[in-house]
């Protein structure tokens, strides 16, 4: 034992001694100017005014530097803070939705709010992303704010306010370029005033949480004997929640989306010992201020290749990704991602046949609505002629195909891996074929629909086989699969959106297609849509037994003699193929694969048959709906499907949460 | 079968960027879904049947002035097909950049491709091709020509001013503000170092820049080059302002203290010939305005 602890105090000897080296060396890199330390002193203290190299460290390199200790230790809060309450590994900072809140709030104010009041844009983001928060807690407070309840109406008001903010985007895509490069988080200061005006930001929730930390403790003996010991769990849970989210909205307004610090730096933590809350929150802060420091020493030297910014954010995503996907090969880290979900205590079945016959009649209904009628110069027509009907119908066709057979993958998907977060696009997949086009945009080429197609198809395929090779080492394990390709999207989102923060012109072109839209869809693209849906939803709805047995648990189904692995295996492949299916003919955004088999169990269809096939009709509906509504409400103006889906869909979840 | 009728007597087969089209010229009813093609059609003095987002177009394109009554089809990332069909119009103008709709524009009228902002990163040279592509098109050829000479000339005539006013011996910054933290700074590629050059003057940004002829950075990045007079895209958010020039680096650097940074109104810097003018009679001006006070 003794020797095991020396051993283990050696170890963190040599890991901090490391640590300062790479500092230091990678501080020498990013030293804008070869200063001397007599040079460097004054440059830090009483800058010499008239030498504009310690003007630059004075007011950009040291400022740059604290922000990203400040945002790398405060998300780290955060975020363990939040998968504690939550108690879902899975949870980050922006999870509530305080990123989308703030996004909104930021575009909303650049374009509405008169600079002559004199307020910051920063409010407004802090504003708008604790605005966000409180929808998730109102919608969440009839069921005394539920971790899974509270998880997903975050997510479901985050895919509501992004798409708002896109629609803003879109419109206004001049006015707004800012919004990219903060969506990208930019870490880059002008002076001291971004670190005065977060510190206090920061220090005051922080001085709460210290008086918070032993009623907090207490919750991780289970929500039972917490409140008989009597803590109020309802309400801790929320004043918890609700000081990580304002740290969270204080960073994120200030200096943009910075991804993936406060989802790895907690896991980090935990891997490197801390079991007590206390330890595992002061851990956090320091690898995540480390981490964050780490990340912007190493771009700040390489900002300005090929003419780019390279915003700091984003690139933590980038290289935090690979660092977890490495981490999942270490047995440590897997044990302590158990699920810690809670189960559902109350069904409510409903008739399946009663919501299939009101479901087909629905689908049929908008099928004819958003074939026939149709905006126009004149107004709105309710007739449709030749020429139009050839340009409509494959869209309508295809929004409803796309629809169906993601919400088909996503109910496969929720299943398996038994986690309410997961959709189709956690695969990452979309972001796959989504990136594969953006490169394809950087490196100038002219791409037309076919060839378009073959470079989503390339993207989407690289992923899967990615996916498979690491899913193949866990042996298909759900958590680990739903990691592996959250830490592949994670990457090629902020590949993205460096992309996207460099402002070219024709990666904003791209903008509407990464939304997901039906605009280029044409005759050919219905055929190998109903071809997918048709044999792949036919061949889970004759698996639906497999789908129905793997939910209940690895050790139920092996005891009937179900091979965990090849059952998962089979599944995750066919999901993944619709998924890839829909992506390539529409675009990424696959959003109603997290909502409708959502909806449908909130409808009272529980089993594998009832759920798919009800999941489907929704998920066709939402999209044909969301489609005819973005092609004719704002004439001559359009909105993609994907975009409209999340406004409808999201709606449609946020009241049924509420009830 | 519309294209085959109508394709009857007097076609003629136009080369563009993405193949060939065939259609009567010169064509009456133009839809333009480019701000630059609509720029220089403009110039030419056709007036479009439609074009893409107007009211973005005025707004940031603003010259030459779009006439009354232009149809508006919508964004210029997703024009709206539905309407477009129902225009019935002789030829559709588009840029590479929406390149993936190609196919589905051309089932709808002959669709030709010009693109001034490419893989080239000649901007100026390239919108003078297209501009007699397209006076060839509208059998305008004359025009063409007077437009581009005309072009030339001006510049060169503005360059002549500067240097002999003594105001060109600080090479030229050409910057629009990205939020208060960041800069684009135009650059090799760009219409705008084109145009100076075309002026005689330098420019002062050396750095790689991506296909549009920018570089994206943050504001320490002017600090090497403080000896250069700093232009600005406008019109700048007032609060914007406020904040970046009152920040201890900005106040700082040699431009700012000898008060050589200057504004320029609304100019679309992806534009072509036409911004080229504006952009190069609105550096004159304001270097000159700037020198008298």
């Amino acid at each position: 034992m003794a020797s095991g602890r020396r051993g283990a105090g050696l170890q963190y000897v040599w890991i901090s001694g490391g640590m300062f080296l790479l500092l230091g060396i990678l501080f020498y890199r990013a030293a804008p100017y070869p200063l001397n330390a007599g040079q460097w002193l004054s440059a830090m203290f009483s800058p010499d005014v008239t030498d504009y190299r310690q003007i630059i460290v004075h007011f950009t390199f040291l400022p740059r530097l604290v922000m990203a200790l400040l945002c790398g230790a405060g998300l780290a809060v955060a975020g363990c803070l939040m998968q504690y309450v939550l108690r879902n590994p899975l949870a980050s900072p922006t999870t509530l939705g305080v990123a989308a809140g703030a996004e909104l709030g930021l575009a909303a104010s650049l374009l509405f709010v008169p600079a002559s009041l004199g307020i910051g844009h920063y409010w407004f983001a802090f504003l708008g992303g604790v605005a966000a928060t409180l929808l998730v807690f109102l919608l969440t407070a009839k069921r005394g704010f539920a971790p899974l309840q509270m998880v997903l109406a975050g997510m479901v008001v985050s895919l509501f306010f992004g798409s708002l903010n896109m629609m803003l985007l879109l419109i206004h895509e001049q006015q707004l370029t800012s919004v990219f490069i903060w969506g990208a988080g930019a870490l880059n200061q002008n002076d001291w005033q971004g670190v005065t005006a977060l510190l206090p930001l920061l220090l005051f929730p922080a001085g709460i949480l210290v008086l918070l930390l032993r009623p907090l403790s207490v919750l991780q003996l289970g929500e039972e004997v917490a409140s008989s010991v009597g803590v109020k769990v309802a309400h801790l849970r929320v004043v918890s929640l609700g000081l990580g989210i304002f740290i969270t909205a204080g960073i994120v307004s200030q200096v943009g989306i910075i991804g993936f610090v406060g989802l790895v730096a907690p896991a980090l933590a935990k891997l490197l010992g801390a079991r007590h809350l206390w330890s595992r929150l002061l851990l956090s802060s320091g690898v995540g201020a480390l981490l964050l420091l780490i990340a912007d020493l190493v771009i700040q030297p390489l900002s300005g290749v090929g003419g780019e910014l390279l915003p700091t954010g984003a690139v933590t995503a980038l290289i935090g990704a690979p660092f977890l996907l490495w981490l999942l090969h270490r047995q440590a880290f897997v044990s302590s991602l158990k699920a810690e979900e809670e189960p559902i205590r109350h069904y409510h079945p409903r008739s399946f046949r009663m919501l299939l016959t009101v479901l087909s009649v629905m689908t049929i209904g908008v099928l004819l609505l958003a074939t026939v009628a149709g905006n126009s110069q004149a107004g709105w027509q309710w007739t449709v002629s030749e020429t139009l009907f050839d340009l409509r119908l494959p869209r309508v066709l295809v929004a409803l195909l796309a629809g169906m057979g993601l919400a088909l993958a996503g109910t496969v998907i929720q299943r398996v891996t038994g986690n309410a977060m997961a959709s189709p696009e956690v695969m990452g997949i979309s972001a796959g074929a989504a990136l594969a086009l953006v490169l394809g945009a950087m490196a100038g080429w002219t791409v037309q629909r076919i060839e378009q197609m073959a470079l989503g198809t390339a993207g989407a395929l690289v992923v899967m086989g990615l996916i498979w090779f690491s899913g193949r080492r866990h042996r298909f394990a759900p958590t680990q699969m739903l990691l592996t390709g959250i830490g592949i999207s994670a990457a090629l989102d902020a590949m993205i959106r460096i992309a996207m923060s460099s402002g070219q012109e024709n990666l904003k072109a791209l903008l509407t297609w990464l939304s997901g839209s039906t605009y280029l869809v044409a005759g050919q693209d219905v055929i190998l849509m109903l071809a997918g849906v048709v044999v792949i939803g036919g061949a889970l709805l004759l698996l639906q037994r497999w789908l129905d047995v793997i939910s209940l648990g690895e050790v139920i189904a092996g005891s009937i003699g179900l091979s965990c692995q090849r059952v998962r295996q089979a599944l995750m492949l066919l999901a993944a193929m619709l998924t890839a299916l829909a992506t390539i003919v529409v675009g990424p955004l696959s959003f109603v694969g997290l909502l409708a088999p959502h909806m449908a169990r909130s409808l009272g269809q529980y089993s594998a048959r009832q759920q798919l096939v009800v999941a489907c009709l929704l998920g066709g509906n939402i999209m044909m709906l969301a489609d005819w509504v973005g092609r004719n409400v704002w004439f001559p103006w359009q909105f993609p499907a994907g975009l409209l889906a999340s406004v409808i869909g999201g709606g449609y979840f946020l009241y049924l949460l509420r009830k | 079968m519309l294209l085959m009728l109508s394709a009857g007597v007097s076609a003629k087969t136009y080369q563009h960027e993405l193949g060939t089209a065939e259609l009567s010229a010169p064509p009456k009813k133009v839809v333009s879904l480019d701000w630059v093609l609509t720029e220089t059609l403009l110039t030419l003095d056709v007036a479009p049947q439609a074009i893409a987002d107007v009211s973005g177009y005025q707004e940031w394109v603003s010259l030459p002035v779009l006439p009354e009554g232009v149809v508006d089809v919508g964004s210029r990332r997703e024009p709206n097909l539905e309407l477009l069909a129902q225009l019935k119009p002789d030829v559709i103008l588009m840029s590479k950049h929406l390149a993936p709709a190609y196919e589905k524009l051309s089932a709808i009228a002959p669709t030709l491709v010009y693109s001034v902002y490419s893989e080239k990163k000649a901007p100026y040279q390239q919108a003078e091709v297209i501009t007699r592509q397209l006076g060839v098109l509208f059998e305008r050829e004359a025009k063409a020509e007077q437009v581009i000479d005309a072009t030339r000339e001006r510049l060169a005539q503005n360059g002549q001013r500067l240097k002999t006013a003594g105001m060109a011996s600080h090479p030229l910054l050409i910057v629009r503000f990205i939020g208060d933290k960041h800069l684009r700074i135009h650059g090799e590629g760009s219409l705008a170092q084109n145009t100076l050059a075309r002026m005689g003057l330098k420019s002062g940004w050396a750095h790689e820049t991506n296909l549009w002829g920018f570089s994206s950075a943050g504001m320490e990045k002017l600090a090497p080059l403080q000896q250069a007079s700093v232009v600005y895209f406008g019109p700048l958010d007032e609060q914007v302002q406020q904040t970046v020039f009152n920040t201890p680096l900005w106040r700082a650097m040699a431009f700012s203290r000898e008060k050589r940074v200057y504004e320029l109104p609304a100019i679309w810097s992806f534009g072509g010939l036409k911004a080229a003018e504006r952009l190069s009679e609105q550096v004159t001006q304001r270097l000159l305005a700037g020198q008298q006070s």
